[in-house]
């Protein structure tokens, strides 16, 4: 119980000084209830946004498995992408060729940067640089999709292809990569780098044998966001790898196919089944994205379990 | 220290220059001839020597792989061991690796600020065209028309049609993205809470055109038959928001669906914001006895201030940059801003795409150019924003 705000001195005798108190605790109980009152509402408010903001979640996934059913087969991963026929299996390959050699240029680079920004320049270039990567990764990724376009595909005369698509989806996963290794790196404790240093090891080895053996989860954690962001993008493509029917097979002056591209498009597509497909595609997105969240929170956990003992 | 091994040159530089020779106890010692290094084929030196001694402990060398493996390291191997040789003086090929990986690391780490600029430098040079044409007036006039001759590029419907929906989606997604970082600090059971976030962290990775899909589905019957007519009538009085309804595709189903995309982003921005309070400064405030409502508003939502607004500010960087959502849901209107909440719009991003044809058909026309200025007007935009939410969130982190 809070204590009693009235100045009432305690010596006084009698009935006005009960009076008092009891109108004071009185007056305290309408204000506390009242106050509770407000925190009632406040509560609910809490609870009303939360069931707000994870409402599309649970509506979106049953929305896609309901109207997906038709075309949930078997046939999905193995037939062309062509609408007819439940198929989306030269789309998915695109969209992991895509999405993959993208992936593998902005892991090597953004690996070797971040493990730069983080143990090895100096704190102000770090900050310059980490400020700058924080801008590219803040870019509309239709940007970068136009960029692409006008120096891959005209200038350099690659056409909408394969190679020009995973190169804009490279520059847009670059900097998420070199911000999430960098940050795991720097989460792993100074005392243990300063003592491998003290210890004499030289500093590549204390980068390869201490810092990343410890930071390993965090950077693949990173990574595998980073790769969520890859598949479900659809405006860079759309000027750099059009939409082909076909699986990729050629690395420039060929359109490529990908998931995205199917949701965006099939929708309006005549056609009984297209419509279908469209929800089927970006079933298939949802589920790759959850299972690549599953697997970073899983690897983080182990780190967390396994790091303090 | 941390600071003077980041900041150090080669390795040799961050070793002291007084180094261990083999001797037992502490205390400055004095010059002993270098023994090891004349075995491993670099020259002989003669350097001092300084033992700290301390109580209970005897320097061992053997002890060194023990007292790495108990801080829960993997047992360094065999390089790492040569390398640690007593007395730790770096080898000069391990001198010549590290400035090998100084030299290529700062080369990656170049690639990306590298990849801004040549954007920014394409988009306005290929630009640059459009903007002798049409000069100042491609920011101030709303009239976009490649078809007439002269043609007309002004992108300032597109602005509008930007700041709009943005602005929809970010007044609806402040507060609930707010109020759901409370209940996910405050209120929600602990074992129910991680579960919690992982599902808003989910929420902010799915793909933008899924939620243009979950939008033509949803929202836009919703808002068609249901929020425009209910909002029509309740508010007539305001021209914005009268009559007539359309066909749901439009600013409002729009904001509506980039609202819910940037809810997430907020929420967990202004989440972790929160959970940097001091626990001290809200337990002081509970002792004071005040509910726990009135301590996280008045005491964890005053000191997270800098980060939610920040948080917000990074939510609108992608409510301005979004393109799938808006291309799908907005009904695209390349004449005009939007006079009515229900009226067709078009954002620079989602303009950019609207117009793929005829930059494609003719990649070195006047459109290609003007959609490249639009794209660099873009990101200039995304960037200002951006900007302005890294220094808000850090300025909130020092105070």
């Amino acid at each position: 119980m809070r204590p009693s705000p009235n100045g009432a001195p305690s010596g006084r005798s009698g009935a006005t000084d009960n009076r008092w108190d009891r109108l004071f605790a009185e007056a305290q109980r309408a204000n506390l209830r009242h106050r509770r009152g407000t925190q009632v509402v406040a509560v609910v408010l809490c609870l009303a946004a939360m069931v707000f903001g994870l409402f599309p979640l649970v509506d979106l996934v049953g929305l896609l498995i309901v109207r997906s059913l038709p075309v949930l087969t078997g046939t999905l991963f193995v037939r062309g992408t062509a609408g007819s026929v439940p198929g989306l299996a030269s789309a998915i390959w695109g969209t992991l060729a895509l999405a993959g050699l993208g992936f593998l240029g902005a892991a090597i680079i953004g690996i070797g940067a971040g493990i730069y920004l983080a143990d090895w320049s100096s704190p102000a270039v770090s900050r310059a640089t980490g400020m700058v990567t924080d801008l590219l990764a803040g870019a509309p990724s239709i940007v970068i999709g136009y960029a692409g376009y006008l120096l891959l595909v005209v200038r350099f005369g690659w056409g909408m292809s394969l190679l020009a698509g995973s190169m804009a989806l490279g520059v847009l996963m670059l900097p998420h990569v070199v911000r999430s290794t960098e940050h795991a790196l720097l989460q792993v404790p100074r005392d243990l780098k300063e003592g491998s240093l003290a210890l004499g090891v030289s500093r590549m080895a204390t980068t390869h044998r201490v810092a990343l053996p410890l930071a390993f989860p965090a950077v693949v954690t990173g990574l595998l966001l980073a790769f969520g962001i890859g598949i479900g993008e659809t405006a860079p493509l759309l000027y750099t790898a059009a939409f082909s029917n076909e699986a990729p097979h050629a690395l420039i002056h060929r359109p490529v196919g990908y998931l995205t591209y199917v949701v965006w498009t099939f929708l309006r597509r005549p056609g009984d089944r297209s419509g279908a497909l469209a929800y089927a595609a970006a079933l298939l997105l949802v589920c790759a994205v959850v299972a690549l969240n599953l697997g970073a929170r899983w690897l983080l956990a182990r780190r967390t379990g396994a790091a303090r003992p | 220290m941390y600071a003077a091994y980041r900041a150090s040159g080669p390795v040799r530089d961050s070793v002291p220059s007084c180094e261990r020779g083999g001797v037992e106890h502490g205390g400055f010692g004095g010059i002993v001839p270098w023994q090891e290094h004349a075995a491993s084929g670099s020259r002989p030196e003669v350097r001092c020597f300084f033992v700290p001694r301390v109580p209970g402990t005897q320097p061992d060398r053997d002890s060194r792989s023990e007292t790495v493996s108990s801080h829960g390291l993997p047992d360094p191997g065999e390089s790492v061991q040569s390398t640690a040789s007593p007395g730790a003086v770096p080898r000069a090929a391990d001198v010549a690796r590290d400035r090998l990986y100084r030299t290529g690391g700062g080369l990656f780490s170049l690639v990306a600020p590298a990849a801004l600029v040549t954007l920014a430098a394409l988009l306005l040079t290929e630009g640059l065209p459009a903007l002798r044409v049409m000069g100042f007036r491609f920011l101030t006039t709303a009239v976009w028309d490649p078809g007439v001759l002269p043609a007309r590029f002004g992108v300032l419907s597109f602005l509008a049609g930007t700041m709009l929906t943005s602005a929809i989606a970010l007044g609806i997604a402040v507060p609930v993205g707010v109020f759901m970082a409370l209940f996910l600090t405050e209120w929600a059971p602990r074992r129910v809470e991680p579960l919690l976030s992982a599902l808003v962290e989910l929420l902010a990775g799915i793909p933008s055109v899924v939620y243009g899909l979950w939008g033509l589905a949803v929202v836009v019957p919703l808002a068609e038959h249901h929020l425009a007519p209910w909002l029509s009538v309740r508010f007539a009085w305001i021209p914005f928001l009268s009559e007539p309804v359309g066909t749901g595709m439009g600013l409002l189903s729009t904001g509506l669906v980039l609202a819910v995309m940037v809810v997430p982003f907020v929420a967990a921005g202004s989440r972790d914001a929160i959970r940097a309070t001091p626990p001290s400064l809200r337990e002081g405030a509970l002792a004071l006895g005040v509910t726990r409502w009135e301590a996280s508003r008045d005491v964890a939502l005053w000191h997270a201030r800098g980060g939610i607004v920040g948080s917000a500010i990074l939510g609108l960087g992608r409510a301005l940059g979004e393109t799938m959502v808006v291309l799908m849901l907005s009904g695209t209107a390349l004449e005009s801003a939007p006079v009515r909440l229900y009226a067709p719009v078009s954002t620079l991003a989602s303009a950019l795409v609207s117009e793929l044809s005829q930059a494609v058909r003719n990649p070195g026309g006047m459109t290609a150019h003007a959609l490249a200025l639009m794209a660099f007007v873009l990101l200039l935009l995304s960037a200002a924003v951006n900007s302005v939410a890294h220094i808000v969130i850090r300025r909130g982190r020092v105070a």
